[in-house]
């Protein structure tokens, strides 16, 4: 189908999969998790591209080992798409970190990662009617003078924050 | 000269990180932006004549790095630069911080590098890198609403600019190149073979493309960008002024790229959806950064229904191609004023409910005078930039057809959403006030520059199309990457300048436009409760997800049966 190899197809489920898992999750770290799986997806697409002779291809260099073999010029990889790859692999980091550095800020104001808590929330903040939580979460995750690791703090934020209602934080 | 283009933008970015706190340092800025813009002005002069190619790395067209400079888009690098000119002196006395300075000026390297890039890998690169840019702008202030809005669009944006990585994956195994020219040049022969071969990169590349420029149903959020409450005002100027219209111009780009398949029925139907779409949020809105920002959704839309008109092969229309070009102008001239005159309002009367705030022309007249400008061009009146654009795009079809009475229900739209806009210009004034009543001189100054220019582009409309447009339109109809350059079409000439009659029937339309819009405004929209439920419109990032995944299906099948 759309003429794709043997080994094209795996990259293409993991897309897929992602793809689902975006679309179906509720919790805002597994949706950058999947948002990277697909970006890990289309960048393995890219790599098998070049190599379309599978596990016998051969490395782009000119060694002699490389040189001694048969068909050598046909049977070695495209290098283009590794190189663009490396760039993309580049981005993709930067934006996952950018991602989780909201998604920090997310949590702070509204004490969930979990999209049913959030996009409500925002909608009261975007009338006026959402009141910040008062005391502060502190900003590093490391033990604070006296106090624990804040990693236990975040644990008492469960993913799915539906319950805050009955603990009166949110009206 | 090209690639300067992009390095000189870094190096003031640099530059102002390091000497934010120093005031003459933004002084220095403003001469290096006027440099550029002097420098963007040679190239639109340069341009008229022939197009300029340069290679960054290489010699060699498959291992560089294309820049390409040619008639259309040297006009939008113009514009951007003096966009960016505007936005400096209207920050001029703002202390945003460094990051502000920094993330601008790389902001503005991207975008050049967007509009002067052939190669398709590094349109990706600038597409993302953009997108982290206007993320980071967004949140600036991260204790507001705008952090959510942050993570909706950066999530968005990067879900649909991975269909785009995806989908030049298989443009390149199609081709082995990503230079556009060439990916043109070798598609078109794929094509005689076999063209089923093109449906899957073509809907791949289209849909991010169409999720930039905000097409339905994935338009909702452009209001969350653009619209953020905590975004400096600057940035959504910027936003709707010129970061979509980028979007808009590798829409065209790649339709000509994608010609064999390229579906412009589909695109015109969307187009028009969607600005009816868009101007029907922007009733329901009251906040006015909201309307404007659901207004811009409306507008690209009219863009994209025009353009889509002249690139069709069934039913050509040179005019309806200008039309939307010269729109493509005209919104970043008028909705940027808007933008920029709405945060003055904000600073001086503390809010922006357009139900609240009156008496803007009396308080500040010249602002409101800007202002009142700008929306008698977004309306189309007579005589302002507004009208001829739609003009074009009306009479490039065959009058009277369903595509000239799609064209008077979207200004219709229009009409009723800015009624309710223009009220802020008369009525008492509420004597409330903000924090800066006071307005400062380079916010007046930067708004008097861009609300002038509006005024001239529809004083020398005609002119103007005929200098910016004209050759590239007659290209256009030759097919992507035709080296005629120079060419300029004859048969136009003489029939640029409206003729009077013709106007007289526009003018005409657009009165009984009013008439209807404000009795429909006063007795239908104002206090309807359905419109008052779609003011907040929010799906969610899986919504958002969804719509991205049903538009592409959507494509697919339509040019799979189209």
């Amino acid at each position: 189908m759309f003429g794709l190899g043997f080994l094209e197809v795996f990259p293409l489920v993991l897309i897929f999969v992602s793809l689902f898992g975006i679309i179906t999750t509720n919790n805002a770290i597994k949706t950058i998790i999947y948002m990277t799986i697909l970006n890990a997806g289309v960048i393995t697409f890219w790599i098998i591209l070049g190599s379309e002779y599978g596990t016998t291809t051969l490395p782009p260099i000119m060694v002699d080992d490389i040189i001694s073999q048969t068909n050598y010029l046909e049977r070695m990889a495209d290098p283009l798409p590794s190189a663009l790859m490396i760039t993309a692999i580049v981005i993709g980091f930067a934006v996952t970190a950018v991602l989780i550095i909201i998604l920090i800020s997310i949590f702070r104001r509204y004490r969930s990662t979990d999209w049913r808590v959030i996009v409500p929330l925002a909608k009261k903040d975007y009338k006026g009617e959402f009141k910040p939580f008062e005391e502060d979460i502190p900003a590093t995750p490391y033990p604070a003078k006296g106090k624990g690791p804040i990693i236990s703090e975040y644990i008492k934020y469960p993913g799915p924050g539906l319950k805050r209602e009955e603990k009166g934080g949110v009206k | 000269m090209l690639p300067y283009f992009v390095i000189v933008p870094v190096l003031m970015a640099i530059f102002l990180f390091i000497f934010t706190s120093v005031k003459s340092s933004r002084v220095v800025a403003i001469f290096f932006q006027l440099i550029l813009v002097g420098f963007s002005g040679y190239l639109v002069y340069l341009t008229r004549s022939e197009s300029i190619l340069e290679f960054v790395g290489s010699t060699d067209n498959f291992l560089s790095i294309v820049l390409y400079a040619f008639d259309f888009n040297t006009i939008l690098i113009g514009l951007t630069t003096v966009l960016f000119l505007v936005v400096i002196i209207y920050n001029f006395h703002q202390e945003q911080g460094k990051m502000f300075w920094l993330l601008l000026f790389i902001w503005q390297a991207v975008l050049l590098g967007i509009l002067l890039s052939r190669d398709m890998f590094n349109i990706f690169v600038m597409m993302e890198v953009a997108g982290v840019v206007v993320t980071m702008l967004i949140m600036t202030k991260r204790k507001t609403r705008s952090i959510y809005d942050a993570i909706f669009y950066l999530l968005a944006n990067v879900l649909a600019v991975q269909f785009f990585l995806l989908g030049m994956a298989y443009v390149y195994r199609l081709t082995g190149t990503l230079d556009l020219h060439l990916i043109a040049e070798r598609l078109a022969l794929v094509a005689q073979e076999d063209v089923t071969q093109l449906y899957l990169p073509y809907a791949l590349v289209m849909t991010p493309i169409a999720f930039k420029c905000a097409m339905v149903p994935m338009s909702i959020w452009v209001p969350k960008a653009h619209g953020s409450p905590g975004a400096p005002t600057g940035v959504s100027a910027i936003l709707s002024g010129m970061y979509i219209k980028c979007a808009v111009y590798l829409f065209i780009t790649f339709q000509g790229v994608f010609a064999p398949v390229a579906n412009h029925a589909f695109f015109v139907i969307l187009g028009a959806v969607t600005a009816i779409s868009g101007a029907i949020m922007a009733m329901s809105n009251h906040n006015a950064k909201a309307i404007l920002a659901f207004h811009t959704v409306s507008q690209v839309g009219l863009i994209i229904f025009g353009v889509s008109l002249g690139m069709g092969d069934g039913y050509y229309s040179d005019y309806a191609m200008l039309g939307g070009l010269y729109h493509l102008v005209a919104h970043a001239l008028f909705k940027s004023t808007l933008f920029l005159t709405a945060g003055i309002i904000k600073r001086s009367y503390g809010s922006l409910d357009a139900y609240v705030v009156r008496g803007v022309l009396k308080r500040m007249p010249i602002v409101g005078t800007a202002m009142g400008l700008a929306i008698l061009g977004i309306m189309g009146a007579p005589f302002f930039i507004g009208s001829i654009s739609k003009y074009y795009i009306a009479y490039g079809n065959d009058r009277f057809s369903l595509f000239f009475w799609l064209n008077i229900i979207i200004g219709l739209a229009t009409i009723i959403s800015f009624i309710k806009y223009g009220a802020m210009l008369f009525g008492k004034d509420p004597g409330i006030k903000g924090e800066h009543p006071k307005i400062d001189k380079p916010r007046l100054i930067s708004v008097l520059i861009w609300s002038t220019l509006s005024l001239f582009g529809g004083l020398f409309g005609a002119q103007f199309i005929n200098y910016s447009f004209e050759s590239y339109v007659y290209r256009q109809s030759a097919g992507y990457g035709a080296t005629a350059n120079g060419s300029l079409l004859t048969t136009f000439t003489g029939d640029y300048m409206l003729g009077m009659a013709g106007y007289y029937e526009k003018a005409i339309w657009w009165i009984l436009s009013v008439v209807v819009g404000y009795l429909l405004f006063r007795y239908v929209v104002k206090g309807n409760k359905v419109l008052k439920k779609l003011s907040y419109l929010d799906m969610g990032i899986k919504g958002i997800a969804t719509c991205i995944l049903v538009f592409f299906a959507a494509l697919l099948i339509s040019v799979g049966f189209m």
